[in-house]
């Protein structure tokens, strides 16, 4: 057969668009034992799982804020660079300061990729706590109800065991905060990041449908 | 005045992702030489998330081709507000046949949301619309490669602006001006990261010049609509987007050729 005179088309290589997240994660001392241990069970879950997509260790970005005493971030990298720490648990609960600085983090990733010509998706913010603030939490969780009106993130809060589920409602103008089930902290981050992948992977005018929620209490 | 002849090639194929989730090709497009040397093309992409999307597309890119036709007939004063009229009322003619159709099986217009793009050239205009992220590439007699309407595309990757969207029509871009154009490339938003330098939109001659050398050289309708199937469906290209493809291509053949081709036409959908 013939080959075909259009295989001489060569084609640019132009930079992935990328879907941030960021993970706001309680890892004050009420999470010690079980519960941190879970946690981190299931970071290591959601690094694997990403790492297994190839498209979306390239598109997907992931950023972490933890709280537990002090507020510590770890900037963004695509998943295929992500190395999930360890974390331990201690300390009080900074809510409201660690959700503020993730905010703030995804504001200037996102005028990052504008600076570099990368295009993006809607960025998360991934909230899980078991707990109630201990700081000033009611401008952050503002903040980001008025950042998520402007459509420029989307929030999810998750609460585990014993979390108060009436101030984590405050953090999202959109969703309700949805309960673990038990500590299925590996089904929650198998659950992100298939929904992250198919975030990442859709075209101009498609809404990802995203995965059924499988970690979570019903309704009471 | 002789009529100028174009060797013409267009063709939508289905994207992978489209083929996974059993959604049809939603892409469309439509070429014509008019009887008086006009060259119409057009291209259309359904959204992925409206349900009878392709219906919008196919709908849009036969209506624009119609309006535009029947514009013409009677010719076009040279200036640039009669040309941007002329694409203006073709574009709203295209909402309009939408528009009635959704009416009547009484579904909502956003089900059948679509991007339209369209180039005319008639006697040295060309006048190109468009309203979404489709791109019109145009090559001028020296060989300069621009882009004439830069894709519309929101802040995010996923979002789009389609034709029929609340108060689409003031989203619509028109280029119109009076120059000679060798070829013309029109195309839907799959390819677009392959074929554009990003942010930029920059036309890349790696991409486009084999596209339009082999549209020149493409003397056989029925083998280059079939190479061009074959590329669009490729593994090569369907390693780089999984969503639908559509390339419209056109090129000036040269007025001492033997092969004066007969009125091509050339409308439909991929498979």
């Amino acid at each position: 057969m013939a080959q075909n005179p259009l295989e001489k088309v060569e084609f640019v290589e132009n930079p992935e668009p990328r879907c941030a997240v960021a993970l706001v994660l309680d890892v004050s001392g009420s999470m010690s034992g079980q519960a941190i241990a879970e946690l981190n069970a299931g970071l290591q879950e959601f690094d694997k799982d990403l790492k297994a997509d190839p498209l979306a260790a390239l598109r997907v970005e992931v950023g972490m804020v933890t709280f537990g005493g002090a507020v510590t971030a770890v900037d963004f990298v695509t998943a295929d660079q992500f190395h999930p720490p360890v974390l331990a648990a201690n300390g009080e609960t900074p809510m409201g300061q660690a959700v503020q600085k993730a905010l703030t983090m995804l504001r200037d990733r996102k005028n990052s990729y504008k600076v570099n010509g990368i295009d993006y998706y809607r960025p998360w913010l991934f909230l899980i706590t078991d707990g109630a603030p201990t700081d000033a939490w009611e401008s952050a969780a503002a903040q980001a109800r008025q950042e998520e009106d402007q459509k420029g993130v989307s929030v999810y809060a998750i609460g585990v065991e014993g979390a108060d589920l009436q101030t984590l409602s405050q953090f999202s103008s959109k969703r309700q905060p949805l309960k673990l089930k038990g500590l299925t902290f590996r089904e929650l981050f198998q659950w992100l990041s298939k929904s992250l992948g198919a975030v990442a992977l859709s075209n101009p005018g498609e809404q990802a449908p995203l995965p059924t929620v499988g970690w979570a209490e019903a309704d009471t | 005045m002789t009529i100028p002849q174009w060797h013409i090639s267009g063709a939508s194929v289905q994207g992978t992702s489209h083929l996974e989730k059993n959604v049809p090709c939603q892409d469309a497009h439509a070429c014509l030489l008019t009887t008086r040397g006009d060259l119409l093309l057009v291209v259309a992409d359904g959204a992925g998330s409206a349900e009878r999307s392709q219906d919008g597309a196919g709908i849009a890119v036969k209506q624009i081709i119609a309006s535009l036709e029947s514009a013409l007939q009677d010719g076009v004063s040279d200036t640039e507000p009669n040309w941007q009229a002329l694409i203006a009322q073709a574009f709203a003619e295209a909402l309009q046949a939408v528009v009635q159709f959704a009416d009547s099986v009484n579904t909502p217009l956003n089900s059948f949301a679509t991007t339209l793009a369209c180039a005319v050239v008639s006697d040295d205009w060309l006048a190109v619309g468009q309203i979404g992220d489709g791109a019109v590439v145009a090559e001028d007699v020296d060989g300069n490669l621009f882009l004439t309407a830069r894709p519309q595309r929101g802040e995010y990757a996923n979002e789009a602006y389609f034709l029929t969207m609340p108060d689409a029509l003031s989203y619509l871009s028109i280029y119109a001006s009076r120059q000679s154009i060798r070829s013309l490339v029109l195309t839907t938003d799959g390819l677009l990261r392959l074929a554009f330098k990003l942010p930029g939109y920059e036309p890349s001659p790696q991409f486009f010049q084999p596209l339009l050398a082999f549209t020149a050289a493409a003397d056989d309708p029925e083998q280059a609509r079939s190479d061009l199937v074959a590329f669009l469906g490729s593994v090569r290209v369907n390693s780089r987007t999984d969503d639908d493809k559509t390339l419209v291509l056109a090129a000036r053949v040269a007025p001492t050729r033997e092969h004066p081709d007969a009125l091509a036409s050339d409308e439909g959908r991929g498979k």
